[in-house]
């Protein structure tokens, strides 16, 4: 508690140490607001202000700096042991925890405590408990729950509290606040300075919410305080007001803190006494609500004062749990339990404690408070993050469930507790009580009501029950009734040997709503308890005499008695009920029946009942209760009340008898008087038993019925609610659409607003002058163009009139009736003139259209087109063209125009003057007659071709003038061609020329003449020039004349020849001649010429020129200066060409003798030959240097004798040498043999010697020439060549296969003709009987009797030719042996192999014997498989058909019972008809199956006829075309016209019409057709029938007879040695190929 | 409203005969028939069908449609569940009465050769699924 010595107003001396404090909290966003709120701020308020900055925002330097701009006030920042000083901010460091006691701040905890997490809280709680002086909370923007708790604490010390309003930043903060209730007033910044200021200028008032020491002081002392007696009053009425309103009377509370919640609520109303507060509420009842909860606003929260709680857990429950047996209910009680949070507390330590024990546990948790609202809100137990910040987490978890931003307290933990209002000093209180809580209320009260309270304890407790209170409280005066069992933790034991005295007013607790007037019927006096005690509270001092002495003799003399209502609820108690009644257990009740002593209960309720049924009082005595042993005897007597209410109201009287007098004598009479007093009683008593019986069953049946009607309206509410909820989505999916439709017409507007933009540009753009008239001609809007046109503005033209436009320029009665026209009968206009003419413009021209446009209303459009210039340029046009044609008419030319199609378009008048001709004539008749007919169609053509090229043309031409002479003209056209290239026809003029025209002509005449005579001359001097050219050629001598100063050359005709020009193509100059010469002679040429021209000698020189043919010819020039000139040249050619080519040839012919005997030299050399001659005559030998080495003579060694070769010839050689070379000599024939030489050192070569004889004219050899070449090499290699043939042929000797090698002998055309056997092996020999040796070199054909006939040379050249080998097998005929015989082409022959392969052979045959037997056998499984086929196919077929049998059975049998049932002859005969069907269908099925039992036991036999069997399937074809009509299908046939087989006609027709019908009967639809042909070979032919039909079906039995008919024409088939292939596909159809033999074994006769 | 049979047979006699013991013995019933499993899937498509029959008798063997197909077809998704079908057949096959079940068929029965028996097979048929039976 504050240490302050008491202040008040008047003579207080420390005035100024009283500093308000207003503490500022605020979060994140608040430094703005606090910015905000300094500025508005005035300086000298006399108040101190601390802001508390959260933790998680910025630094407190930063924050001084920060705010010191905006407030002239010293901005600390707050320290340890720092005084506080009014008029200056402190900021209080987030770093440490400082409290403020006695106006200095103080350090708390260690300085490494963790910092608490909700700051604000923490500093104005603290500030609340250190300080408690009035102080003002406000609390700014943040984001957190902080600060909640710390107002609620601020509000309930007499603090103001303000938050900041929705001007914050993060309203979190604020808002949490608001919504716990505990602020006082919701401002912006600026309105909370404003408001501070005017909370310290009411400072004195404020200053009296400061809380004073008065703990002791008791309320007779209290004049002694330094109130004002006026201030006094004033409190004692606000009291007196609340206690009539509220029923509550505070006046033994703590009339501090009263006062100072009072004062608060004045400064919230700005009023500035407590007076003016009394009048306030007077005037506004409702305040008295406000105010009422403001007093009784607590401090709470959850497991406060840990310490207590842990020792509460640990060891007072526990201890509770044990003194009480397991099926006891634990009862507790928390008075005062405010919002709920101690309750709750006590529940969830209970439960912690109990555990498991929990369960079988009956758990009673009371918890009441006087403030209803706040009783509510613990009901609902739900609390904010703030509220539940000292809950751990654990128990957080198990015991609360979190819901949006709240905390929930369980159901578990809810359902121990029960909730309501109470008034612990004056209603009765709960009892047998185990413990009660009541914490921090004795604080508020006086010491009278303190020992009232602790009184009352005592009472509800059970004997050794506890009690806990707060930690600044005791039991004070009342200690006797408890002991301290635990100094620290104020808990107490009741002490059970003291009885309490405990009394209780039984005041209404709701007085203020009803106002019920108690009018007591009748009132008996009654002997008081003897227990009534001393009374609750001692009358108020001051009050009028009567209403003590009534209250005196109220509480002291009237009976114990109650008001009751009908349900028997107490109203009001009156007088002391202890002995009657007792608060019952379980859920607190008021209730009559369960507060009275049980004996009375009957009694009671039967009394009740009676004055209710009588509307009397009904009295009852004699009832005896027994309280502590002893017996009491009691009367009630129930009173009904009449009141103003609707309700009926009880008063039962309670009176304490005397016990009966018990009837001392037992006398007859008193015997009897006491019967009859029994007998009457007991009528009674059955009399009442009787109506409340009927009563009850009535009622019971009411209940039944309204049961009923419960549960109906709750099924009707549940409809209800689930229509709500059908709604709630059909409103949903509304809404849907709606923002559906929205979105389209958010897209359509902007469409439409796109639409009316453009519509709004082209008006404003267009250069037309427009208008929008309404109905009335009123201008709507007017564009740009209008407004340029006519100078006007908009608002001298909109929402005007037309015809008042412009000083009524528009009132023109045709244009109005026009626009009016068009508003009745929708017409429209175009292009209405009008002329307009106003000063300011001048004359305008205007072209006016208009038409009706329809927007929202009817609209006109009216645009106004000027044409001013238009036309003014037209006029101008006008006159330009007048200009022209005067122009044009005046030229001294005639003029003519077309168009682009060469039609005249004008003619000027000096045309149809000279001509006499108009225009219209013209172009009617042409002009054509105006021309001169000879001229007429050159000029047409020149016309039209210059028309269609578009150019310009010039002619002359004749034209007929009026007076009918032609005249020449000269004329000149012009295309005519615009500015943008379009052509528009031609302007043409013409002159007449006829006089120039003459003249020329005459001119042309003259020339004409003196040519005649020119050419006359030049034919003679022709003549002349001819002569001289045919001696020249004659001579074959060309002449020239050349100058050598011009280089021109004047050629003669021969000349010219010579170079093989003519005259046309010859240029005459030098620069020519020397560019056909030979480029070598130019030079040598020109030097001889300028030579010549100096010495004037004769000279000559050769010229090379390449003729124009490009042949090379030789010009021999002689030449000769002409006498007398210095530059000209005669010369004559002369062509030397001839002489020339033959020195060349000559030339030629020696080199290519000298290169041959080069070649010949090279050849010898490099055939290694020697060469050498030998001279007949001298016998002479000559040899080169090869020869002699070869010869083997020495190289220097004389070779000059014939005899010096003979003798180095071999001995063995020479003289066959010498035989050949006289036969070569005497035959003249070449000499050519092979010899051996033998050298001088003993070698011996190998040469071959040629040799040649030359003879002389008379057949005498003259010289041999000859070659000799080494050929020892050659001879050693063939020596080789014929070793290793030896060999090959001992191989081939060897082996026991015939070889032999061919060649083939061609003739001269290279085709072979025969095969010369080139090698062959001793087999071979042997084959072809013969030897090796005779063999080789024989030709084929001799062997051919050996090999194969006359096919050897054929097989032979086939295998040639095509490189393939042949291979034959053949049987030796008398050896039975086998031969493999192989050709094979080699090299250029071929090979013959001959092989004896019988044993091979049969291994062969023997294998396909094993081959043969394996496929018998596979034969045979076959056979087994087709077997099994069938047996299996004649399972089914016969299932099958005793299926369908047994249908028609069964629909034979029920038509058979139906026939005999059959009402009608329909009837009747329909059976019949179904009787039938079946029988034919069983019938024929029976049938069916015989065919077919006789065919498979064989007993059909095929009769073998020649059958023609395209006449048997065409004519059966013909019998079932008329069931394939009536099906609508189309039955084909096709094949051959005769086709004549051998074959069993009846089975063949039973098959084909088996398949047709078939394929008939299941084909709906498409074709079925037939065909029979010729099979691929003769022997065999083939019949198919086809259908579109549905196809087989997989299994047979699944469609009724066609098994049956299948299987027969199978077997029918077999039987005909025919095949059957069907090939079936769904819903494509069936197709059956049926093969057959033509002819049978022994076919022919008809009984095999 | 009567409860509607739909009977599916090909056999036109035996249609007949139903239809004769249908008019005699149980002409409370409305009984449709249909020459072919076909025939039925036809009318189905064409929507000329009112409603789901109460009681559908359908032949095993067929052209076109055989019964386990029609089988199929009924107990396809959205066609008609629920409907009992019961096949009626001359079969003894075990493979087709297990094909019946295996694709739906609540019975399947063997048409009696005797009249009296087709008779009261049909009195108990109709009984049994028209009146005992419960429909989902």
């Amino acid at each position: 508690m504050a240490k302050t010595t008491p202040i008040d107003l008047p003579d207080t001396t420390d005035e100024s140490a009283f500093i308000p404090i207003v503490a500022i909290g605020a979060s994140a966003g608040g430094s703005d607001a606090m910015r905000d709120l300094l500025a508005s701020l005035s300086p000298t308020t006399g108040m101190a202000f601390v802001y508390v900055q959260h933790a998680d925002a910025s630094q407190p330097e930063a924050i001084t700096s920060l705010l010191s701009p905006y407030t002239p006030m010293t901005i600390n920042e707050a320290r340890h042991a720092m005084p506080i000083v009014a008029n200056q901010v402190y900021v209080l460091p987030t770093s440490e925890e400082l409290d403020v006691r006695d106006g200095v701040f103080v350090r708390v905890g260690h300085p490494e405590q963790a910092i608490s997490d909700m700051p604000i809280d923490r500093f104005f709680l603290s500030l609340i408990d250190r300080q408690k002086e009035g102080a003002v909370a406000v609390l700014l923007s943040g984001s957190t729950v902080d600060g909640v708790l710390g107002l609620r604490a601020v509000k309930a010390a007499g603090g103001i509290t303000i938050v900041q309003d929705d001007t914050a930043r993060y309203q979190s903060m604020p808002r949490s606040a608001v919504l716990e209730g505990v602020v006082d007033k919701i401002l912006p910044p600026a309105e909370i300075a404003a408001e501070l200021e005017r909370l310290s200028q009411q400072m004195p008032l404020f200053r009296q919410t400061v809380m004073r020491e008065e703990g002791d002081i008791e309320p007779g002392e209290r004049s002694a305080s330094a109130l004002s007696d006026e201030s006094e009053e004033d409190m004692r009425s606000i009291l007196q007001l609340l206690r009539r309103a509220m029923g509550v009377d505070f006046s033994h509370y703590k009339i501090n803190t009263i006062r100072r919640r009072i004062i608060r609520r004045t400064l919230l109303f700005k009023l500035d006494s407590l007076r003016d507060y009394v009048s306030y509420l007077r005037q506004h009842p409702e305040e008295l609500v406000q105010l009422y909860d403001d007093l009784l606003i607590n401090v709470t929260s959850f497991f406060r004062d840990t310490d207590t709680m842990d020792y509460v857990q640990k060891v007072l429950l526990p201890q509770v749990v044990r003194e009480k047996s397991v099926d006891e209910p634990i009862r507790i009680w928390i008075p005062a339990c405010s919002t709920g949070q101690e309750a709750y507390s006590l529940a969830m330590l209970l439960l912690e404690v109990l555990g498991e024990q929990e369960a079988g546990r009956t758990i009673q948790l009371f918890a009441t408070d006087l403030s209803e609202s706040a009783v509510a809100k613990a009901r609902l137990g739900s609390y904010s993050r703030g509220e539940v910040a000292g809950v751990s987490a654990r128990r957080l978890q198990r015991f609360f469930t979190k819901v949006d931003d709240h905390y929930r307290i369980n159901k578990a933990v809810r359902d121990l507790c029960v909730f309501a209002p109470h008034n612990l000093l004056k209603d009765p209180p709960f009892s047998r009580l185990d413990l009660i809580s009541c914490r921090n209320l004795l604080i508020y009260l006086d010491g009278t009501l303190q020992r009232k309270a602790i009184i009352t304890f005592h009472y509800a407790l059970n004997p050794g029950g506890y009690l806990l209170l707060g930690k600044s409280e005791t039991v004070g005066t009342s200690i006797p009734l408890f002991s301290q069992l635990e100094k620290n933790y104020k808990v107490f034991a009741r002490k059970n040997d003291i009885d309490s005295r405990a009394s209780f007013s039984m005041a209404p607790r709701s007085v203020d709503n009803d106002h019920v007037m108690v009018r007591p019927a009748q009132l008996k006096r009654t002997v008081m308890n003897e227990h009534n005690a001393e009374r609750a509270a001692s009358g108020p001092a001051g009050s009028e005499l009567d209403k003590v002495v009534d209250l005196l003799l109220l509480n002291q003399y009237v009976p114990a008695s109650v008001v009751v209502n009908q349900d028997l609820e107490i109203l009001q108690f009156r007088g002391s009920t202890g002995l009657f009644l007792e608060p019952s257990p379980g859920k607190a009740s008021l209730n009559l029946i369960k507060m009275a002593r049980p004996s009375l209960v009957f009694e009671l309720r039967n009394v009740v009942h009676k004055a209710q049924k009588t509307g009397e009082a009904v009295r009852k005595t004699g009832l005896e209760i027994k309280i502590r042993n002893k017996a009491h005897y009691v009367a009630i007597e129930a009173v009904p009340l009449d009141t103003s209410t609707e309700e009926r109201l009880f008063l039962i009287v309670f009176e304490e008898v005397d016990s009966p007098v018990i009837p001392s004598m037992k006398t007859a009479d008193a015997r009897n008087q006491r019967i009859r007093e029994l007998e009457i009683e007991l009528t009674s008593l059955r009399e009442d038993m009787r109506s409340i019986i009927e009563e009850q069953e009535a009622s019971n049946e009411e209940l039944q019925s309204a049961n009923e009607e419960i549960i109906s309206s709750n099924e009707e509410l549940q409809s209800i609610n689930e229509e709500l909820e059908t709604s709630k989505e059909e409103i949903e999916s509304t809404n849907e659409e709606l923002l559906t439709i929205n979105q389209e017409l958010q897209v359509r507007n902007d469409q439409l607003s796109e639409a009316y933009q453009f519509a709004e540009d082209i008006f404003g753009t267009i250069r037309e002058a427009t208008l929008i008239l309404d109905t009335d001609l009123r201008v709507k809007s007017a564009n740009p163009a209008f407004y340029r046109l006519f100078n006007l503005t908009a608002d001298t033209t909109e929402r005007r009139l037309l015809y008042e436009l412009d000083n009524r320029q528009w009132d023109i009665p045709e244009l109005r009736a026009m626009l009016m026209d068009i508003v009745t009968s929708d017409a429209q206009f175009q292009g209405f003139e009008l002329s307009y003419n106003t000063a300011k413009l001048g004359e305008k021209r205007l072209s006016l259209n208009a038409r009706r446009v329809v927007r929202q209303k009817d609209a006109i459009l009216l645009a106004i087109e000027d044409s001013t210039e238009r036309q003014r340029v037209q006029q101008l046009l006008a006159g330009r063209e007048a200009w022209f044609r005067q122009i044009a008419d005046n030229a001294p030319t005639l003029i003519w125009v077309t168009d682009a199609e060469g039609n005249y378009t004008f003619l000027n008048q000096v045309w149809a003057q000279f001509t006499g001709r108009s225009l219209d004539d013209v172009t009617a008749a042409g002009w054509d007659a105006s021309l001169y007919a000879e001229d007429l169609a050159a000029y047409q053509t020149l016309f039209h071709d210059s028309v269609s090229l578009r150019q310009p043309f010039e002619a002359e031409y004749r034209l007929r003038r009026h007076d009918g002479e032609y005249r020449w003209m000269l004329e000149h056209a012009q295309p005519l061609v615009g500015d943008d290239g379009q052509f528009s026809g031609y302007i043409g003029s013409s002159v007449d020329v006829h006089l120039q025209k003459e003249m020329n002509q005459e001119l042309d005449r003259r020339v004409q003449e003196r040519t005649t005579e020119l050419s006359a001359l030049n034919d003679n001097l022709e003549r002349v020039n001819r002569h001289l050219r045919q001696i020249q050629a004659i001579a074959q001598i060309g002449t020239y004349e050349f100058d050598s100063l011009t280089g021109e050359i004047f050629p003669s005709d021969e000349m010219l020849a010579f170079f093989g020009y003519v005259h046309a193509n010859f240029q005459p100059t030098v620069t020519f001649l020397n560019a056909i010469t030979h480029p070598d002679d130019i030079e040598p040429i020109q030097a001889t010429i300028r030579q010549a021209m100096i010495d004037g000698k004769p000279f000559s020189y050769v010229r090379r020129i390449t003729r124009s043919d490009g042949e090379m010819r030789y010009l021999l020039n002689r030449a000769e200066r002409l006498p007398g000139t210095h530059n000209r040249v005669l010369a004559s050619v002369l062509d030397i060409t001839a002489t020339k080519q033959v020195e060349e040839q000559l030339r030629e012919r020696t080199t290519e003798l000298t290169r041959a005997n080069e070649l010949m030299e090279m050849a010898l050399s490099t055939s290694k030959a020697g060469l050498g001659q030998w001279d007949w005559r001298t016998n002479a030998t000559v040899w080169d240097e090869r020869g002699k080495q070869l010869i083997g003579f020495a190289s220097d060694e004389e070779t000059a004798n014939i005899t010096g070769w003979i003798n180095r010839i071999h001995p063995d050689d020479r003289a066959l040498v010498m035989k050949h070379a006289q036969a070569a000599m005497l035959n003249s024939e070449p000499f050519m043999l092979e010899y051996r030489v033998v050298h001088d050192d003993g070698n011996e070569l190998y040469l071959l010697g040629t040799g040649q004889m030359e003879k002389d004219e008379y057949g005498k050899p003259l010289r041999s020439f000859g070659l000799v070449i080494d050929i020892s090499n050659l001879k050693q290699t063939e020596q080789k060549l014929k070793q290793t043939a030896l060999n090959l042929q001992a191989v081939l000797n060897s082996s026991d296969m015939a070889v032999a090698f061919v060649k083939p002998v061609r003739d001269e055309a290279q085709t072979i003709v025969n095969f010369q056997l080139a090698t062959a092996n001793r087999e071979f020999a042997r084959v072809v009987d013969s030897s090796v040796d005779t063999l080789i070199g024989q030709v084929v054909t001799d062997l051919s009797k050996a090999l194969w006939q006359d096919q050897t040379m054929a097989i032979l050249q086939r295998v040639m030719a095509s490189g393939k080998a042949y291979q034959e097998e053949r049987l030796s005929a008398n050896k039975k042996q086998w031969m493999l015989i192989t050709l094979k082409r080699y090299d250029d022959g071929v090979v013959v192999t001959g092989q004896d392969v019988t044993a091979l052979k049969e291994a062969e045959q023997q294998q396909l014997d094993l081959l043969n037997q394996l496929e018998s056998s596979n034969q045979n499984m076959q056979v087994l498989a087709q077997l099994r086929q069938q047996l299996r196919e004649r399972g089914e077929l016969l299932r099958s058909s005793s299926h369908d049998l047994r249908g028609n059975f069964g629909i034979i049998q029920g038509a058979a019972s139906l026939l005999s049932m059959a009402n009608t002859d329909e009837e009747r005969s329909q059976m019949l008809s179904m009787l039938q069907r079946n029988m034919q269908q069983a019938t024929q099925m029976l049938t069916e199956l015989l065919d077919l039992a006789r065919l498979e036991a064989g007993q059909e036999e095929r009769q073998i006829t020649l059958v023609d069997v395209a006449r048997l399937l065409r004519e059966l074809a013909d019998s079932v075309q008329p069931m394939a009509e009536e099906k609508g299908l189309v039955l084909h046939k096709s094949g051959p016209d005769r086709l004549s087989v051998w074959g069993d006609s009846m089975k063949l027709n039973r098959i084909a019409q088996n398949l047709l019908l078939n394929a008939i009967k299941y084909t709906q639809r498409g074709s079925v057709s037939i065909a029979w042909q010729l099979g691929v070979d003769d022997d065999q032919w083939e019949l198919v029938v086809a259908d579109t039909g549905p196809g087989l079906s997989v299994s047979p039995s699944a469609d009724r007879g066609e098994g049956i008919g299948l299987t027969i024409t199978r077997q029918l088939c077999q039987l005909l040695d025919g095949q059957l292939h069907v090939d079936s596909q769904p819903d494509v159809g069936t197709r059956f190929t049926l093969t057959f033999p033509t002819h049978y074994a022994g076919g022919a006769l008809p009984d095999s | 409203m009567p409860s509607t049979i739909y009977v599916v047979d090909d056999a036109a006699d035996y249609r007949t005969l139903l239809g004769k013991v249908f008019t005699r013995f149980l002409p409370q019933y409305d009984v449709q028939f249909f020459a072919s499993g076909d025939a039925l899937c036809e009318a189905v498509a064409t929507g000329s069908l009112p409603c789901p029959p109460d009681l559908l008798l359908l032949d095993l063997h067929m052209p076109g449609r055989n019964g386990v197909a029609m089988l199929q077809f009924i107990r396809q998704a959205g066609q008609w569940p629920y409907v009992p079908v019961v096949v009626l057949s001359n079969t003894d096959q075990q493979a087709d009465v297990d094909a019946c079940y295996e694709t739906g068929a609540s019975f399947v029965l063997r048409k009696p050769t005797d009249f009296d028996r087709l008779v009261s097979l049909l009195e108990s048929l109709c009984h049994y699924w028209l009146h005992l039976n419960r429909r989902p």
